[in-house]
């Protein structure tokens, strides 16, 4: 046997076990998921093709519209808020200033918080009655102050948000790994040309950092396309339907409805939404090709 | 020595593979020993076929229960699990996971196991969701009873013969029938209800509102309540009045309703929106866990809810040091109480367990029917079984609080079933959670409200017509 051969069977030995896991915990549930969308199934009885019943009434469900603005409504703060937040601190961090590796662990520890610890957490800061925060406010604003921020139809939406978009540690983390391999040559060469810290960043480091903001987009977008936890452990969805979005309606579809094909349906157009998103950064910022180019 | 690294790493990889697997399998086995109140899901309740008989031939029966904190169901299943596994040493042995939480969370985790035809020995919490049961029956998920219910006379004398003909469709019985029931009423703090000179609870709903109008005037928070979990104090309150009126006893007695916009339920939903100007701030979005701490620590003075709940007023976890002398127990506005009288469905069978597994279940329902298990549930959790009568003994054993509940219960003049056992799942777990909230605050009217709940039956029923 030759020495490539040789090399070729200890790779694919090392990767059977992977692949082999990743086909049956994975890949197997997924083409389930694809095939009972396409079918009647109550987890009783067994599955009933009914080609596109499913996703003709999830697109005429309200719930369903809401849901969906609700999602996109997330991923437009997740895009033009949290990560821009997590490159900005980044990019702060960067600089190394004093304590500034204090600051990088200490924004890290709400990343290690479980979600639906979080929701917890956050669910005893919005209390009406002993909340933080109505607490603060109610020394400017008088002890008559009091907002159910996570239960009034007017602030349910804002107050969920709340709860995960400036927690942008990863987004953090792998831009400033990113930052801190770039040459310091370059920024030298710049500060001799007369460049301040803004015009550094501007011009050199964000452009650099095309590719992984790329990457960062697709995590919190991703992210909050499956976000359960911190909606079900919360407000549940409502009130009414404010803050209801696909992950929560399918999970309710199967525990209340037993309609388990109807869930995987929402379960396959999260996915197609997530390739589309996927893609579309993937283009819109040139991911496929260099820093360089 | 690569090569020699390579083959060892990859004989790691393969040997902790295998361990993961074999603790899954012992995991159950080990934890299942010593269920104590208090942990939480320490052991799988569905065994393999393979694993039924544990060393020495002893079966093993896989069952799931609620380790509930603030009732006394924890206790009485406890008294089953200890009872039953000595009763029945060397042959059977109840093994059981904590499940944290309310029923609703149970029934969540049963349909999961279900769906993959994995579900415990003992199918439990039927009666609050009955369209779930319906499915198990339809498609023969449950062991039919009936033939063993036939031949044990015990069985037969201690139940109720309503729940016997509820519990038996078309000739096969899937869920065993009740032995005892139990009629949910309203806790109030008597030292509250004085203070605020309010000195009996009131009879009518007038004087019920006037009760609540001193009580807040007094600096009394009235009510403890809750939206989420189906809005089970507010709804069981509102529900009651449903008892006033003909047209809304014969809505509440309908199995699965799908038109609620109609006098009888706009006025019980105008009762929800009022019954929430008397409540805590945290009662919009809070759960029932949260209504009973605020009632046992006094921060409210009612809260509409069952006789297990007898149990938490003297447990120190839960209430402080005496509070349970302050506590009575009174019926509803108009005399009703809140009973399902045995015409509910109960606990089941499981197919999914092998037969010895099977066998051994049928006999843990034939031991919940026995006088011992009837007399601690009567004691612990206000049970009560006409066929069973407890004794002078058993009666000692009776809190304050119970003795005035079993007092009240030889003077109902009405009941009426609980709306969690006859309406559709979509609409008790979908739209009243959510939609209450919007209609509490005046976003939505009564009529929208049931509008929305209509909706959701008539869609529930559809998807149930259609498979």
């Amino acid at each position: 046997m030759s020495r490539k051969r040789k090399q070729g069977v200890i790779i694919a030995l090392f990767l059977a076990p992977a692949l082999l896991m990743f086909v049956l915990v994975y890949l197997w549930p997924l083409c389930l998921s694809v095939v009972s969308s396409f079918c009647r199934w109550n987890g009783f009885e067994p599955m009933t093709f009914i080609g596109l019943k499913n996703y003709i009434e999830l697109f005429g469900d309200p719930k369903f519209l809401a849901a969906l603005w609700n999602t996109l409504k997330w991923a437009l703060c997740a895009i033009f808020i949290h990560v821009p937040f997590g490159v900005v601190v980044a990019l702060v961090l960067s600089k190394k200033m004093f304590g500034w590796r204090f600051i990088r662990s200490s924004f890290m520890v709400p990343n290690i918080i479980s979600q639906s610890g979080m929701a917890i957490l956050f669910t005893f800061v919005f209390k009406p009655d002993a909340g933080i925060l109505n607490s603060v406010i109610r020394v400017f604003a008088g002890p008559e102050f009091n907002v159910n921020w996570l239960h009034d139809p007017k602030t349910a939406f804002f107050s969920l948000t709340q709860i995960w978009l400036w927690f942008a540690a990863v987004i953090t983390l792998i831009t400033l790994s990113e930052l801190l391999s770039v040459s310091p040559e370059l920024y030298e060469a710049a500060r001799i040309d007369g460049a301040n810290v803004f015009q550094l960043d501007w011009y050199i480091s964000l452009p650099l950092l095309r590719n992984i903001i790329g990457t960062g987009i697709i995590i919190a977008v991703t992210s909050v396309f499956k976000m359960f936890d911190i909606i079900y452990m919360t407000t549940g969805g409502g009130p009414g339907n404010a803050t209801i979005n696909l992950a929560v309606m399918s999970v309710n579809a199967i525990i209340t409805q037993n309609k388990y094909g109807f869930a995987n349906a929402i379960g396959i157009f999260l996915l197609l939404m997530g390739a589309a998103v996927m893609g579309l950064t993937t283009k819109s910022f040139r991911m496929n090709r260099s820093s360089a180019d | 020595m690569k090569k020699l690294l390579s083959l060892g790493l990859t004989a790691l990889l393969a040997v902790s593979l295998a361990a993961c697997s074999s603790n899954a399998g012992t995991g159950a086995g080990e934890s299942a020993n010593e269920p104590a109140a208090g942990e939480a899901a320490q052991s799988p309740a569905t065994a393999e076929a393979a694993d039924s008989t544990a060393a020495g031939g002893v079966v093993e029966i896989p069952m799931l229960m609620r380790n509930a904190g603030n009732d006394a169901s924890t206790a009485v299943q406890e008294f089953l699990v200890e009872n039953f596994n000595k009763k029945f040493d060397g042959q059977y042995k109840i093994v059981v996971e904590w499940l944290p939480g309310v029923a609703e969370d149970i029934r969540a985790k049963l349909k999961m196991l279900n769906a993959s035809s994995d579900l415990p020995a003992i199918v439990s919490d039927l009666g609050a969701e009955p369209a779930f049961a319906d499915l198990l029956f339809k498609n023969n998920r449950l062991v039919d009873l009936k033939p063993y219910f036939d031949t044990d006379p015990e069985w037969q004398r201690v139940a109720i013969p309503e729940s016997v003909t509820y519990n038996t469709i078309d000739g096969k019985m899937y869920s065993a029938p009740y032995a005892s029931s139990d009629y949910i009423g309203i806790f109030y703090n008597k030292e509250q209800f004085q203070a605020a000179g309010v000195e009996a609870f009131p009879e009518t709903w007038d004087d019920f509102w006037a009760a609540c109008d001193k009580l807040k005037a007094a600096g009394y928070t009235p009510l403890s309540l809750h939206t989420t979990e189906t809005g089970w104090c507010p709804m069981l309150l509102a529900t009651s009045s449903f008892a006033g009126s003909e047209e809304g006893t014969s809505f509440i007695r309908a199995m699965y309703p799908t038109e609620y916009n109609q006098p009888a339920v706009l006025e019980m939903l105008e009762i929800v929106k009022r019954l929430f100007e008397y409540s805590t701030p945290d009662a919009v979005g809070g759960n029932y866990a949260l209504a009973a701490n605020n009632f046992c620590s006094e921060k409210t003075a009612m809260i509409p809810n069952g006789p297990w709940m007898i149990a938490s007023l003297s447990d120190p976890q839960f209430a402080s040091d005496g509070f349970e002398d302050k506590v009575g127990y009174a019926m509803y506005p108009g005399g009703t109480m809140i009973s399902n009288l045995g015409e509910s469905y109960n606990e089941g069978v499981s197919v999914d367990q092998p037969e010895e597994v099977q066998q051994g279940a049928i006999e843990v329902l034939k031991f919940k029917a026995s006088e011992e298990y009837i007399r601690f549930q009567g004691v612990q959790q206000g049970m009560f079984c006409t066929a069973v009568p407890l004794t002078e003994e058993d009666m000692a054993g009776f809190t304050p609080v119970m003795k005035e509940y079993a007092a009240l219960v030889g003077d109902i003049q009405r009941t009426i079933p609980s709306y969690q056992g006859k309406w559709d799942p979509l609409t008790q777990n979908e739209v009243i959670p959510t939609e209450l909230i919007p209609f509490i605050g005046g976003t939505i009217t009564a009529e929208e409200l049931a509008d929305k709940m209509s909706e959701a039956a008539q869609k529930y029923e559809a998807d149930s017509q259609n498979g």
